[in-house]
Formats: C-alpha cells, structure tokens, sequence
C-alpha cells in the first residue's frame, strides 16, 4: 500500500459510509473543535479513542488506521519536545500563574553542557495534551479523505452554494492526484537516468539541482491541464451550470438525524467544557491531580 | 484515380450530419495553417477512417467537429463546419457535446473523476439529468464498458484498455449522434487495443452512430469503414471508397501509410504485373487471394525447404560477450506487488533485442531493474560481468541508457545543446569531451542545426530525437528504448527504430521494448516475450512469431504476414515462418517475376 493510498476514498458498506455527506463532515468539526479547545490529555485521550472508534465503524482495519499516524511521528515528536522546552521556561504556569513541580531537565548539565529544558508535571502534561490535538486533528483528516468521497464532497459545498467551477475543481484535482503522482516519479527516473543525483545538503544547492526535475514538472502540469480542460468541455460541463445535477441524492435519513442530534449535543457539550466556558478540560485538572498524588497541590 | 474518390455525389439519401465548408485553421503562433479548404461532407451513419501522417491535420479536423476549436484552441478560422445543421462558430462545446462525442488518444488525459461510476455520470451530470435517469445510463455505461464490479475503483487503477473504454462509455451514455475517435488504440498494449475496438466493431455493427476514427493502425479498421479518408499536409488528398482509396495509395509517393500485410502484399503482386481485381484487406481476403493464384497457377511454389524458411536475416554482428545476465531475479514494488519472478536471462554483446508483452507482464520493471533505477529483492545482474544490484543509476548511466517513452519528461533545458549536455556533464567528464559527445551525436541524428533551440518549440518528432540524442551523448554500451513507436504514424516509428539500428550498427546492444509486432519483426534479431512477470518465450523473432499459439498465452499476435503464411502452409508447401512482405515475395517466387506466366 502506498503513502497515496492510506489518504485515497475507498467505497464501503458501513455505518459510517452510510451517513448522508453533511454529517459525515459535521462528524469532522464535531471532533476537531474539542481538539482546538481542550487541552487536558486524559480527555483528549478519551477524543481520540472516539475518533479511532468511528474509524473502526467504517470498517477499516487498526492498522490501517494507525499507520499515518506512525508517518507523522516525527511531527508529533517534534511539538511534544517543542512544547517541553518552551512551556513556562521561568517555573511559572503561563496560563495559570502558579509555581510549576519541577522534575529535572530534559538535557541534564554534562560538564559545561547544560542543562535545558526544564521539565514538570505541568509542561509534560500540557506537552502530551498538544501533541493529542495534532494526533486528533490529523487522524480526523485522513479519516474523512478514506469515508468521503471527492464527488461528496462537492456535493456538500454545491450545498453550500460554492460555485460549480470551484467545486468541479477540487473533485478534478482530488481525481487526478494519482496520475500527477505518476507523472512526478517518471520525471525523477528519466532525469535519473541521464546520470542526474543530488547530493548535497545546502538547500540553496539542492534546490539548484532539482531544476531538472521541477521544469518538466511544471511544464508537464501545464499540458495536462490542458488536456483536461478540453475534456472537460468535450464532456458538456457547463451545459446548464446553475442546475448541474448528480448522480447521487443527498437525503437525510433516521439515522442521519440520529447522528446530527449525538454530535450537535456532544459539539455544545465540547464547547462547554472546553477551555472558553467552564474550562474543564484543562490540563490543570490533570497536572493537579498528579501533584495531588505527589503531595503537592496546586 | 478513381471518379469517385473526391466527390460524394453518388445517390445516398442519408442525411447530411457534418459538413465542413472551405474550412480552414491555423492555430495561434503558428505559421502555417493546420487544414487549408476543407470540403467534406459526412452522413448520417457513415463509418469513416482518416489516416494520414502525423501533423497532416487529422486530429485538428476532429476538433473542428466538437467545437474545441474555434472555442477551446485560439487560431485563425476561414470557412464553416455545420454539425447537425448548427454551425460550430455560433455554439460552444457544451451545446455541441449533445450530438457530438470526443474520444481523445491518451485515456489519462480524460480521466478526472475518482471513481469508475463517478466518471460515466460526469457528462450526465453537466447535462442536467435526473438522478435516477444517471444511475440507470451508468449502469448501461459499465455494461458497454465491461467494467461491472469496478464501479467503486479508481479510473487510473484500470488497464489502458479499460481506461479507454470507460472514456468511450463516458461519451456514450451521453447519447451523442457522432462519435469522433481520435487515435484511441495510440497507447495502448495489443490487450488493450483489442478491447477497444471491439468496442467501436460493436458500435459500428448499430449503424446508429456515425464514426469519425482516426487511426493509424488501420488493419482492424478497414473492414468497418464505409469510407476512407487520406491526409497530408493538412490537405484531403484521398476520400472515398477504401479499397477505391486503398488502390490509389499504391501510386502513390507522397505519403507513408501502415497498410495491413496482405494489402501491402497485394501491392507488390501488381507492382510485378499481376492483375488484382478485389485488393485484400483483411487476413481472410488475402488467404482467399493466395490460395486463387496458386489454384490458377498464376504463382508456382518452388521452394521445398521442409515448410520452414531458411535464408537468415541479416547477418547479426554478435560478439561473443555477455552484456547483460540476469540471475534468478525478483522485484517487489513497495507495495508488495510482485512484479518480476525467477527472472533468467542473457543478452549478448551487440544483439538487437525486443521485450515484447502485454502493459503490466514485467518489460519495463525488467529494462529499469537493468539501469538501476528498480534494485532486484532477490537475485543477481551482471553487466558485462560485473555485479551492479549494489550500484545506483547514475553510475550505471554510462554504462545503459535508458531513453523514456515520453521526450517530455525529461526536457527542461532553454537549449538543446544545454539538454545534451546534462548527462556528460552528470559523468563529471572534461568540457571539450561534452562538446564532441554533444556535436558528433547531433551531426548524426541530424539535430545540429537546432542545438540553440529550445526543445520545447521543436515538433514532436525533433523531440524525440533530442530525448534519443541526450541519451546517447553519455555513449552507453547499452540502450534501452522504453515503447519508441506508441502513438506513432508509420514512418516516425521507422525513423526511432532506424535510429535504434544505427547505434547496433556501431556493435552495441539494444533493447526496444515495443506493442508493434511488425517493427520488431523487421528491425529485432531476438525477442524475449514477457508474461506475468517472467519470460514465457525467447529466441529468434522469427522462432517467436512461427509460435502462434503459444504467443496467444501472452494475447500477443504475430504479424499479419506470418499469420497468413501459417495458414497457407497448411494447404501448400510454402514456410509457416515469414515475417515480411518481401520474404513472402521471395518465397511465393514472384521476387523477380515483371509478369504473371
């Protein structure tokens, strides 16, 4: 299975895939706004499960489901340590104002050497908590590509009232991105085998020697589209552009309304006890907890 | 030239659907008019071939019918087309795609939807149908198609003859009156080719639909044509009857057309005096006229060789090096699709070789396992000895060239000269070295005086001659020509294989991979046939194309002319291995013959 292929819509009979298209993205921003507004990792652990559920009940295997993630580890990785080093570096919460329980440093002083980072129950649980949100935002994402399609997905914005120029677009390009994928690779091969290799870390240089390789691309682009413009219009699109049908009817069935009445309470719900309402959700119920544990209440 | 070939003033009471008035183009920034006067009129039903040279103004005819020019393409138009009564300058292509279809030559480049069924309703869509009325004529489309059970796939997942036959029912279902087929085998493997026109056979046997094909291989489309139309130089210079157009060609100098083997054959017979009444064009036909002439004793066989023809081709300048040895080789893509297994094989030093099977049966992975740019999983390559499953394909380069299908993929230099030199320049070699790599390859394939151009202003022939000649500036003991004749005329496809041959000349190896079963037939010395990843068949072309059957396994065919001479030598004692007209010339005995005896 290709990297394309984890992101690529795949048709199947489930409870998810049945849902009317609306609520399929409704699911989305019911999910990514608590990602936004809570940052305490124990809820956002219980969010993340959520969303691994829906995956599960659109019949993808765990794997599948997690292997992005595994791609993305680096990105993860990079906001945790990120936020260690940067959450309150003077020992005081930032967003509370109250004296941090210190831990050690994430480097420790070696010799000269040190020592930085500081690290404590309130940075490493903000940390965790930041990382969650990115973990959620981008599970949600690609979760969304693999159970909506590209035609559903300008079916929703024709709803929207987007205009069918626009939304013709986006389903061309998201129907289109394998072969550009192709056509990228042949272009690496044929410059490859005129004995073409970058092998140079100064990015200024590296950027000079894939010349070969980004002008046919971009010329390559240019013909293509083209092409696919004229057979678009060989095709009759913009026959009647204001009264373009589909092949598929959007309608909302019980279990839609089912669905739409769950993630609207569960989107209040989110709102209130995320950080701008009642800011349950906080990393401080968790870093306080913990200190309680430590015998040193916040 | 016959009296009917310019005019169709012969009593037809079918109705006029397309007619092109003194028409003429010339496309924006070009210097020269693509089509002068065009006058044609076409009926209702007619089934039409149009051939001709590439840039003969073929393609630029069909777009003239469905509007993409004036509309889509900006030029300078004189003259009119009327398509159903309405003239094309005064509607746009939406309006028009209701009566006129358009089936473009590359199935990628018409693609654009995610799914199969996504793709047959998009025309519907624009058309303002109901939905119910979509989801029925879809599934009509799949029908056509043959592609129940793939609705949900990607249409870039599908084999090129799939692709293009889903691109068919896409147009189909939209009901148009006309169909115009622009080169729509061009790139496809003789699967593919073969699925398609059965397609179009389908269509035509409706005689619902009128048929515009442009085509070069016109063996399949001969026998369906009502009507034949030659093109040169953006003028009609034949239009008529086919077997009336097919007569004409025979005198004819100026333009080069693929005709089928046993046409070709029946040209030499009256070349040499012998009285044709009913030219052949399909396989059929020319047995019928073979077997009439020996009946008659109009041709005598002579020869009594066993049933095999034994003169060899030319002489093959072979050394006795091994150039390249593949050992028990196996290639996974990432993916974990195996796409090569227990591969064996050996080429030798100087040998002119074809890879030949159907897209998908391993050529490619094979020819890039053998430049470096696929390393095998399993197993071995040896290059003139040496070990290179370690080296990647920069340092292979000067060793195996590799020239790719498609010159565009690679140009991105202002000037040819700069393009030449890019890999020389790679191998890190002195300037005076790149300048006389650069000038001796340009003098030789006849590049030299465009080597300040741009390679993006030269025409696609040039192109393909600067892709040829960027690879052979890095002078490798080695060539590899990924699919040179797809997509083109006749005489373009001789001109890469003669190129081909002139660097075996020089006593290095070549490997062509190619769909076009005749020019391997007549360039090639050994051909190795690909099926599912590994080697079904190897030997000499003619040992090869003398297997009939077992070339069926890999839904290849041999040329018309071996196919001919198979059947025939079951009747008489004539070779069941010819592989050319002028063999099949020679062997019936009438290469000296001016008149019948």
């Amino acid at each position: 299975m290709s990297l394309l292929d984890l992101f690529k819509y795949k048709k199947k009979e489930s409870v998810i895939h049945n849902l009317d298209p609306r609520i399929r993205f409704l699911w989305f921003f019911a999910v990514t706004l608590p990602a936004v507004a809570w940052t305490d990792p124990i809820w956002l652990t219980l969010l993340f499960l959520g969303v691994l559920a829906t995956g599960l009940l659109s019949k993808q295997s765990l794997k599948s489901i997690l292997t992005p993630l595994v791609y993305l580890s680096p990105a993860f990785a990079f906001l945790l340590i990120f936020n260690l080093f940067f959450y309150g570096p003077s020992g005081i919460s930032p967003t509370v104002g109250t004296q941090q329980y210190f831990i050690g440093y994430i480097i420790p002083k070696i010799g000269n050497f040190g020592p930085y980072g500081r690290l404590s129950v309130e940075s490493l649980v903000y940390a965790i908590g930041a990382m969650e949100r990115l973990m959620i935002i981008a599970l949600a994402g690609r979760l969304l590509l693999t159970f909506i399609s590209p035609s559903e997905i300008t079916q929703v914005m024709s709803k929207l009232k987007v205009p069918v120029e626009i939304t013709t677009a986006i389903s061309v390009a998201f129907g289109f991105l394998p072969v550009a994928a192709n056509q990228v690779v042949s272009i690496f091969e044929s410059q490859k085998a005129r004995g073409w290799k970058v092998n140079t870390k100064n990015p200024i240089k590296a950027l000079k020697l894939y010349i070969p390789t980004i002008v046919p691309t971009i010329v390559r682009a240019f013909t293509r589209a083209e092409y696919l413009a004229a057979a678009i219009s060989s095709r009759g699109f913009g026959y009647i552009p204001g009264k373009r049908t589909s092949m598929y009817e959007m309608k909302m069935r019980k279990n839609d309304y089912i669905a739409l009445v769950v993630l609207l309470v569960f989107l209040v719900f989110s709102e209130l006890v995320g950080s701008f309402v009642f800011n349950i959700a906080n990393y401080n119920f968790t870093s306080c907890m913990i200190r309680n544990l430590l015998h040193s209440p916040c | 030239m016959s009296s009917d070939l310019f005019n169709n003033h012969i009593f037809d009471d079918r109705q006029i659907i397309i007619k092109f008035i003194n028409l003429s183009w010339k496309y924006e920034n070009s210097s020269k008019y693509a089509i002068r006067n065009i006058n044609l009129e076409i009926r209702k039903g007619d089934v039409i071939l149009i051939t001709g040279p590439s840039g003969s103004g073929k393609t630029t005819i069909c777009r003239c019918i469905n509007g993409l020019i004036p509309h889509f393409y900006r030029g300078e138009q004189d003259g009119d087309v009327y398509v159903n009564e309405l003239n094309t300058k005064d509607y746009d292509i939406p309006v028009l795609s209701t009566t006129v279809g358009f089936l473009f030559d590359t199935p990628s480049n018409q693609l654009f939807c995610s799914t199969v069924e996504e793709e047959i309703a998009f025309g519907l869509e624009n058309l303002c149908l109901p939905p119910i009325e979509i989801r029925k004529k879809v599934k009509e489309g799949l029908k056509f198609s043959r592609l129940i059970g793939n609705e949900t796939k990607s249409p870039h997942s599908l084999s090129g003859g799939q692709q293009q036959s889903l691109a068919l029912a896409s147009i189909l279902v939209m009901q148009p009156d006309i169909l115009v087929l622009d080169e729509p085998t061009a790139n496809l493997d003789p699967i593919g080719t073969k699925l398609v026109f059965d397609r179009i056979i389908e269509l035509s046997r409706n005689k619902e639909k009128t048929l515009i094909i442009v085509e070069h291989k016109v063996d399949e489309i001969l026998p369906i044509a009502n009507r034949m139309i030659v093109m040169n130089e953006g003028n009609i210079i034949l239009n008529g009857d086919p077997k009336n157009v097919i007569k004409e060609l025979i005198n004819r100098n100026d333009v080069q057309i693929q005709l089928p083997d046993v046409t070709e054959l029946a040209f030499e017979l009256i070349k040499r005096g012998y009285n044709i009444d009913k030219i052949p064009i399909t396989l059929n036909e020319g047995v019928e006229l073979i077997q009439n002439l020996i009946k008659n004793k109009e041709i005598v066989i002579s020869v009594n060789d066993g049933g095999v023809y034994l003169k060899n081709k030319e002489p093959r300048m072979l050394k006795d090096n091994v150039a390249i040895k593949c050992e028990n080789v196996e290639y996974v893509y990432p993916d974990g699709t195996k796409a090569i297994s227990n591969l064996n094989l050996e080429i030798k030093e100087g040998d002119f070789v074809a890879f030949i099977g159907q897209n998908g049966s391993g050529k490619s992975t094979t020819a890039k396992l053998l430049n470096g740019l696929y390393k095998p999983t399993k197993g071995r390559i040896l290059l003139f000895g040496e070990d290179i499953s370690k080296k990647d394909t920069a340092d292979i380069s000067s060793i195996v060239g590799y020239v790719f299908q498609n010159p565009d993929d690679q140009f991105f230099a202002k000037t040819v000269r700069e393009e030449l030199e890019f890999g020389p320049k790679n191998l890190k070699l002195p300037s005076d070295e790149i300048k006389r790599r650069v000038e001796t390859v340009a003098k030789e394939l006849e590049i030299y005086d465009y080597l300040e151009s741009s390679p993006f202003a030269l025409s696609q022939g040039l192109r393909q001659r600067v892709a040829f000649a960027s690879i052979m500036t890095l002078e490798p003991k080695i060539l590899i020509v990924d699919e040179p004749t797809t997509g083109q005329d006749y005489l373009r496809a001789k001109t890469v294989m003669d190129i081909c041959k002139s660097y075996n000349d020089k006593g290095k190896t070549v490997i062509v991979i190619s769909h076009n079963m005749n020019l391997v037939a007549e360039y090639c010395n050994y051909a190795f046939v690909f099926k599912d990843g590994n080697i079904l068949l190897k030997g000499p072309v003619r040992e090869i194309f003398s297997q009939e059957e077992k070339l069926t396994q890999a839904s290849l065919e041999p040329p018309m002319i071996t196919k001919l001479f198979n059947i025939l030598s079951k009747e008489f004692n004539l070779p069941n291995n010819i592989i050319s007209v002028e063999e099949a010339i020679s062997v019936l005995g009438v290469a000296s013959v001016s008149k019948p005896q």
